[in-house]
């Protein structure tokens, strides 16, 4: 699939803190319709942050996120969903406490108004994941991690967005799981949605998107074809597993020619700004106050933890 | 007998629709809100204002005063919980924060604009819509009767249908579980919040107008603690989740209330009885309510360690700034009371009773801030230290022996009161102390054993000191209350500063860590409530001689929920930050309060000063500073030395760059000593299960598991999600029973062993979430998980006696070894909240290197790793297995990594064993295949080598170590 006309969604320049911790260093991204964009990098890069941005979970303090052509920065969480963005939280992302249908029925909350619109979409899930049919009336806790990241996905068949975000789509699944979760998706795609997809495994990305953008320490890296990828595996291995020490101090790679990848600002450009963004707190900012970005998911996960 | 059951039903009713209220609360914020009642009572006042005074019709008064409720829950929910659920505050902060509310809540109960004229309210009663009655088994049931008979259980189903049918219920529900996915799916989270508590308001409001008519004269603070504790205990019963059970819980309590009252004919056995039935609800439901999870603050609220620059380290004032500190405040406390004004008999009285609450506060701070269970009931502990004092003066006992009586008897009632809370934690806790601040003025000292029937006074005598003959002069008892407090601050010091502290936080952050390096949370919960017990009745005896007589008006339950102030206010956790906060709030209450009497009326007066400065701060304090004065006071210290740096060096100090991910030093070692138990049988087999079954609510996870691990293997476990791995892993830990079968540890069979024990037996283990200790810095974590081999007793950590300070030494030492050896240094003071994932899980590498098991279960070990990281995970648990000699089982996904470790696997799926022998063996087997691994490549191959399309087929699991 190829990049046709304007982007559906792009991100513009954004920085990003928790507190005093910067996380988001002018981050930009630009997806077009239909594509699928795979995000990818190291624990506390900032890809989840950056989804949580991009969904208006959280309030960037720089830079805007732009939606067919509309800049929704300044809208809700609650809103972009009506826009047509939606995403699927990394983790638990069900009601624990609701039963399978009642759980289908809130995602599709925003059609509320129409009973037959709900009832339409519900049926459109079923289709999709039968197996959350036989088992409507089951509370969602109760089920197995690879039929609750079902039940999550069901979100894009019922609400039918423009861009789908989807979280750390294999975390903790069996390969079997992520299998049959990688048909799904593919399925989904097919309907022409576009595909935000945060993964730890270059693998699982790469089975669904043609393109990935790869983070570190909350910039973009490097982007490129999935493909190209995984047929260079020095390349590979360089970004992804770490270069051997010896070879650390070499630039990285940055294959800017590639005609598919939408031009991009080059990476030195943001170096100054980050290090500018450092300056600014030098006497507080303590090694320990350095980490926590990368608590972040665990926290995430304590927290959901708590609520299930 | 008859008419005590009409009645229990009738009050039953009005209890649990409060319950229901709380449970509304929870189900959404996950708190216990402490103030539900006190949103109802404005309504309740106006309505007879109203009705009364403006000549309303009770039909118009009575919606109108429900918008008003709701309208108070609104406001509380958006200037105040709003703020805090952004924050992520623990379930804790936020009960805290509610006393605050229903504090001022309460305190504008008193602003004369809202109040009815008090002779008409006398003469008419309170307002009624209608006057008809009719008697049944010989009760003469009024209107008010009528309406609630009527009313409530219309309520409760209209509330239950509204939460289960309708589109705006569910969200409620679905917003309580998740609010971010609830947010994701376009569902509105505020309005949904804001609907909640506007519905919680409503039904406070009918509740209060609907129970106001049986308290004949109309009295705000009659919605206080005793009818908070009835609608506690109701709510406790549905485990504060279900409404139905809320409603049963209200009756049960209703009715076991009047049908005492009408047998007995006294409040007093009455009282006993509800308190006696809500801690058997509170046991009963333990696993409910502990299901919970609660208690539990965030590191974000841990004071963290202030940070000293490198240079002005070694100075005289930063080494010795804890000693200076206390130095300079003992002096100002030693000559306070001879400066001129304070040296009256009144002022002198005034400032012994603030010392007493300082003690009082450092007691609570370290139950609250610490262990993480708040105590509503400590008020309750100084009147016992004040009766016991009266009746062991009276048999002229010394006061050492007096305090330390009182000491003890203040441990022994905590304990009492602990053990029907402390299997299920936070929240359970504060209803039975709620218990307690409400049983003891109406029951505990009317018993002439302690105190005197029939609320009389008891005089208190001086007593003796022994060689200052009898202890008369005020000034002596105020500098034996400073004595107090010194030696209180200085014991509390201690203990956090070795296991018996450390053990606290690390139980309220994570239970089930501390219980698999052997020692049970329970016990550790327990303990801090006993030395907290034992620190406030103390002080509570020199409360008693500063009075000279005791009565139970001086023990108000109400009391005690404002005695958590200074606590909050000064910093949960901290020390010097509670006595901070008790003069914060008690030296204005008692001498500038009484110039401001002429201004405010009954606001100045000091219960109402201190209602109002205290439900600030509680509400205040969380919102803007959760740290208190101590992090005020810290972060003030930490500019001061930071400015004091830069002048030393003329430069800002270097702002150093950490690794990522700590880079081990060779060969890692365990803790220095032997890490084998000599108890143990040689040769025994470390870990064999025969014929194991588990079931979790009537669904079968394990059947018929048999399972061998012979010594010095590494075996691995594999099997898909839900396979019902990690339920093993429970089961054999002991963290979930088993329901057939047996577990046995190196020969001894340990399945009906509770975790701690099987610790001790040589079982360690990891947690899938690697949680660690939040508020522990990385040394205290190793310290707690030396526990077992490096014990300091409670009482003799407290005195720091020194054998324990070598204990202490060494265990620190060790600790400092193990963190070296894994090249943690960088973060030996750090938070263990604060690492990184990847830093956290060798962290929690390095407790299990201090705990030394001989059997270790490692539940994903490198979960929420990123590839690179996990890479260097593998040689790491090869080092640590190294090390300790001991044997292992793992669950892992990430398959290369597993069947480069692993000398055998077995694999599980539905709760079976499917196969078993060597990675390839398994790796071979076509059940195994079919059902774990599966046939796609990309699947298998999460972290393997990047493995071009077109030689997909080449053999993966040799190549995966790089």
């Amino acid at each position: 699939m190829s990049t046709t006309g304007s982007p559906v969604l792009a991100v513009h320049d954004v920085d990003f803190s928790y507190g005093r911790l910067q996380v988001l260093f002018g981050v930009s991204l630009e997806v077009g319709r239909g594509e699928a964009v795979a995000l990818l990098g190291t624990n506390g890069a900032g890809k989840s942050t950056l989804l949580r941005v991009v969904s208006g979970l959280e309030q960037p303090s720089r830079g805007s996120v732009v939606l067919d052509g509309r800049d929704v920065s300044a809208r809700s969480a609650e809103d972009r969903v009506r826009d047509g963005l939606v995403l699927v939280p990394g983790g638990k992302a069900v009601f624990a406490d609701l039963t399978v249908a009642e759980n289908l029925e809130m995602k599709a909350f925003t059609l509320r108004r129409s009973s037959r619109a709900v009832r339409e979409a519900v049926q459109r899930a079923y289709g999709l994941f039968p197996r959350l049919a036989e088992r409507r009336d089951q509370r969602a806790g109760t089920m197995s991690g690879g039929e609750q990241q079902q039940l999550a996905l069901a979100k894009a068949v019922i609400l039918e967005p423009k861009v789908l975000c989807i979280d750390e789509l294999s975390l903790g699944l069996a390969p079997t799981v992520v299998e049959a979760l990688l048909d799904s998706v593919r399925a989904i795609r097919a309907t022409g949605v576009s595909l935000v997809v945060v993964e730890q495994s270059l693998n699982v990305a790469a089975a669904i998107c043609e393109r990935a953008v790869f983070m570190e320490k909350g910039e973009i890296r490097f982007e490129g074809r999935t493909a190209q990828l995984l047929e260079r595996d020095d390349l590979a291995r360089a970004v992804f597993l770490g270069a051997p020490p010896a070879a650390k101090t070499t630039p990285r790679p940055r294959p800017r020619k590639q005609a598919a990848a939408p031009p991009r600002k080059p990476p030195a450009k943001r170096t100054p700004a980050k290090k500018a963004a450092a300056k600014k707190t030098p006497a507080k900012r303590t090694p320990a106050k350095r980490t926590p970005a990368k608590t972040t998911p665990a926290k995430k996960a304590a927290a959901a933890k708590k609520r299930g | 007998m008859g008419g005590g059951l009409v009645l229990g039903f009738i009050s039953g009713l009005t209890y649990a629709l409060l319950a229901v209220g709380i449970v509304l609360v929870y189900k959404t914020n996950r708190f216990l809100n402490l103030a539900h009642a006190q949103f109802g009572a404005l309504s309740a006042l106006l309505l007879s204002k109203f009705v009364l005074d403006d000549g309303w019709s009770w039909w118009v008064a009575f919606p109108v005063v429900i918008a008003i409720g709701a309208a108070v829950g609104m406001l509380v929910e958006r200037l105040i919980i709003r703020r805090l659920v952004t924050q992520q505050r623990s379930p804790s902060t936020m009960l805290l924060v509610s006393v605050g509310v229903s504090e001022l809540l309460l305190a504008l109960n008193y602003v004369p604009a809202v109040q009815p004229n008090v002779t008409r309210l006398q003469f008419k009663g309170y307002p009624l819509p209608f006057h008809s009655s009719f008697s049944v088994a010989g009760i003469v049931l009024g209107g008010q009767h009528i309406l609630i008979l009527i009313l409530v259980p219309l309520l409760v189903i209209a509330l239950t249908l509204f939460l289960w049918r309708s589109v705006w219920g569910k969200a409620i529900r679905a917003c309580a579980t998740n609010p971010d996915s609830a947010r994701l799916c376009g569902i509105p989270l505020r309005r949904v919040n804001l609907t909640a508590w506007a519905l919680a308001g409503g039904l406070s409001a009918i509740t209060a107008v609907l129970q106001a008519p049986s308290q004949g004269t109309y009295n705000a603070a009659g919605f206080g603690p005793d009818l908070l504790l009835r609608a506690l205990g109701a709510a406790a019963l549905g485990g504060f989740t279900s409404i139905p059970m809320a409603l049963a819980g209200g009756l049960l309590i209703g009715e076991a209330e009047q049908v005492s009252l009408a047998l007995s004919n006294s409040t007093g056995p009455s009282e006993l009885v509800v308190f006696v039935l809500v801690a058997l609800i509170v046991i009963v439901r333990a696993r409910a309510i502990g299901g919970q999870r609660s208690g539990e603050l965030t590191a974000s609220e841990e004071i963290r360690p202030a940070t000293v620059p490198e240079s002005v380290r070694n100075r005289f004032v930063v080494r010795r700034q804890g000693v200076l500190l206390g130095v300079l405040s003992l002096f100002v406390a030693v000559v306070f009371p001879v400066l001129p004004y304070f040296n009256s008999l009144s002022s002198r009285f005034d400032l012994t009773v603030i010392v007493i609450m300082a003690i009082a506060s450092v007691g609570l701070t370290m139950l609250v801030g610490w262990s993480g269970q708040v105590s509503l009931g400590h008020f309750a502990l100084l009147g016992l230290g004040a009766y016991l004092c009266a009746k062991l003066g009276a048999h002229s006992f010394s006061l050492p022996l007096i305090l330390v009586i009182a000491a003890a008897a203040g441990a022994v009632l905590m304990t009492l009161i602990g053990l029907p809370a402390v299997r299920s934690g936070g929240l359970a806790v504060a209803v039975t102390t709620l218990g307690l601040a409400v049983v003891a003025p109406t029951w505990l000292f009317n018993q002439s054993w302690l105190g005197a029937p029939g609320n009389a006074a008891v005089i208190v005598d001086d007593v003796g000191l022994s060689p200052f003959g009898i202890l008369h002069s005020r000034l002596g008892l105020y500098y034996v209350a400073v004595a107090l407090l010194v030696i209180s601050v200085v014991a509390t010091r201690s203990l956090r500063r070795s296991l018996p502290g450390q053990l606290m936080v690390a139980s309220r952050d994570n239970p089930r860590a501390v219980s698999s390096f052997g020692v049970a949370p329970a016990s550790v919960r327990l303990s801090a409530l006993a030395v907290s017990g034992a620190i406030v009745a103390a002080a509570g005896a020199l409360w008693g001689l500063a009075w000279q007589s005791m009565s139970v008006d001086l023990v108000p339950a109400q009391l005690s929920l404002v005695l958590l102030a200074p606590a909050v206010i000064g910093g949960l956790g901290s020390v010097p930050g509670s006595v901070a906060g008790a003069l914060a709030i008690y030296f204005p209450a008692f001498f500038i309060s009484p110039h401001l009497s002429s201004i405010f009326g009954s606001f100045g007066q000091q219960i109402g000063f201190q209602l109002v400065l205290g439900g600030i701060g509680l509400v205040v304090i969380p919102l803007i500073r959760p740290g208190g004065l101590a992090s005020i006071g810290q972060s003030w210290w930490e500019g001061f030395l930071g400015s004091v740096a830069r002048d030393v060096e003329g430069r800002d100090a270097p702002d150093i760059m950490r690794s990522r991910v700590p880079a081990p030093r060779e060969p890692v070692r365990a803790a220095s000593t032997p890490a084998v138990d000599p108890a143990a049988p040689d040769g025994a087999v470390p870990l064999r299960i025969t014929g194991l079954s588990t079931r979790i609510g009537g669904r079968a996870i394990l059947h018929d598991v048999d399972l061998e691990i012979g010594p010095g293997e590494i075996v691995g476990l594999i099997g898909p999600n839900g396979a019902g791995k990690t339920t093993l892993m429970n089961v054999v830990s002991g963290h979930l029973p088993a329901t057939g079968g047996t577990v046995s540890l190196f020969g001894q069979p340990v399945t009906s062993l509770a975790p701690d024990k099987r610790s001790r037996l040589g079982l360690g283990r990891n947690f899938q979430e690697a949680r660690l200790f939040p508020g522990l810095q990385v040394w205290e974590a190793l310290r707690v998980a030396l526990a077992r081999r490096q014990g300091s007793g409670l009482l003799s950590a407290a005195v720091s006696a020194p054998w324990t300070r070598m204990t202490e030494r060494r265990a620190r030492a060790q600790a400092e070894e193990i963190i070296e050896s894994l090249g943690l240094q960088t973060w030996t003071e750090t938070l263990t909240g604060e690492l990184s994932t990847g830093t956290r899980r060798v962290c929690e590498l390095a407790t299990q290197l201090a705990a030394a098991p001989r059997m270790l279960l490692l539940d994903e070990p490198t979960a929420g790793l990123a590839q690179r990281e996990a890479e260097a995970f593998g040689p790491l648990l090869k080092q640590v297995r190294e090390s300790l000699q001991c044997s292992v089982l793992v669950i892992e996904h990430d398959m290369p990594l597993l069947m480069s470790l692993c000398d055998r696997v077995y694999a599980v799926a539905g709760g079976q064993v499917i196969a078993s022998g060597t990675p390839d063996e398994v790796r071979a087997n076509e059940l195994v295949v079919a059902t774990y691994l599966g046939t796609s490549d990309v699947a298998i191959e999460r972290s393997g080598p990047i493995v071009p399309p077109r030689t997909k087929s080449r053999p993966r699991a040799t190549t995966a170590a790089r």
